[in-house]
């Protein structure tokens, strides 16, 4: 079970990554920049007692949604899941630079709420 | 969120605009919550549809039930942010209404293709709209 360090230093492994990815890369910039928020997320409950750790997304959803806490996020956390799977699943959806730029400020907004917590 | 009376009457009125299989108003609700306790006689599907649909955008609604966890596919057909924010609210609601049940959510915009071209769901829709 990963402790609060690891997932912190995933995060920042994620978003450094999602930060360097140009054009024609949007999509999985968009992608990188969720996968950092799940390490937020994971961040944020590995400090519960005992620890939660989400094995899925659903959980992990249903967690975030029924959370005091983290339910401000649901819509940030919600869209950034939602653009990784159009941009990993649908390929008629085109991924602009607008797009990764949406989402670094999302990813940004729930870091503003969980970096407080941790 | 849907109260109870709401919920009714869309059900009501939605009885006529539903084409698909999976609702049923025979089977009894598994939610136990006070809350929802209201809603015996009607599947957790049922409120799942009903909710969602409220968002004018929304034309179709697909659910799929594995033990507790529902995967529920909301088709629009814009790719519009501020749209999909209308679903994540109501997908919040559902969230806080039927805690003791799971959720995977995703909304698949069409962006003018027809839906058959992009998926092949050999499942009806629980809801879709005239």
């Amino acid at each position: 079970m990963s402790t609060l360090r690891d997932h912190k230093v995933k995060a920042a492994h994620n978003e450094t990554l999602a930060a360097s990815l140009t054009a024609p890369f949007y999509d999985w910039a968009v992608t990188v920049y969720f996968y950092a928020a799940v390490q937020y997320i994971e961040a944020h409950f590995s400090k519960n007692m005992p620890p939660f750790h989400s094995p899925s997304h659903y959980k992990r959803d249903s967690a975030i949604g029924l959370s005091k806490t983290l339910k401000p996020i649901w819509r940030d956390y919600r869209e950034l899941k939602n653009q990784s799977g159009l941009a990993r699943y649908e390929a008629h959806i085109n991924f602009k630079a607008s797009d990764v730029s949406k989402a670094k400020a999302k990813l940004d907004t729930i870091k503003s709420v969980i970096i407080p917590t941790l | 969120m849907l109260q109870y009376a709401e919920s009714q009457e869309a059900l009501k009125f939605h009885s006529g605009l539903f084409q698909g299989s999976n609702c049923s108003e025979t089977q009894t609700s598994q939610v136990s919550s006070s809350t929802n306790a209201a809603l015996s006689g009607y599947k957790p599907a049922d409120w799942i549809w009903v909710e969602l649909s409220m968002v004018a955008e929304v034309e179709r609604v697909f659910v799929w039930q594995e033990d507790d966890l529902y995967r529920v596919v909301s088709v629009v057909n814009k790719n519009d942010e501020a749209m999909r924010d209308k679903i994540y609210e109501r997908e919040l609601a559902l969230i806080e209404s039927l805690p003791t049940f799971r959720f995977d959510f995703y909304v698949l915009p069409r962006m003018g293709n027809e839906l058959a071209e992009l998926v092949d769901y050999s499942t009806k829709p629980a809801y879709s709209r005239r």
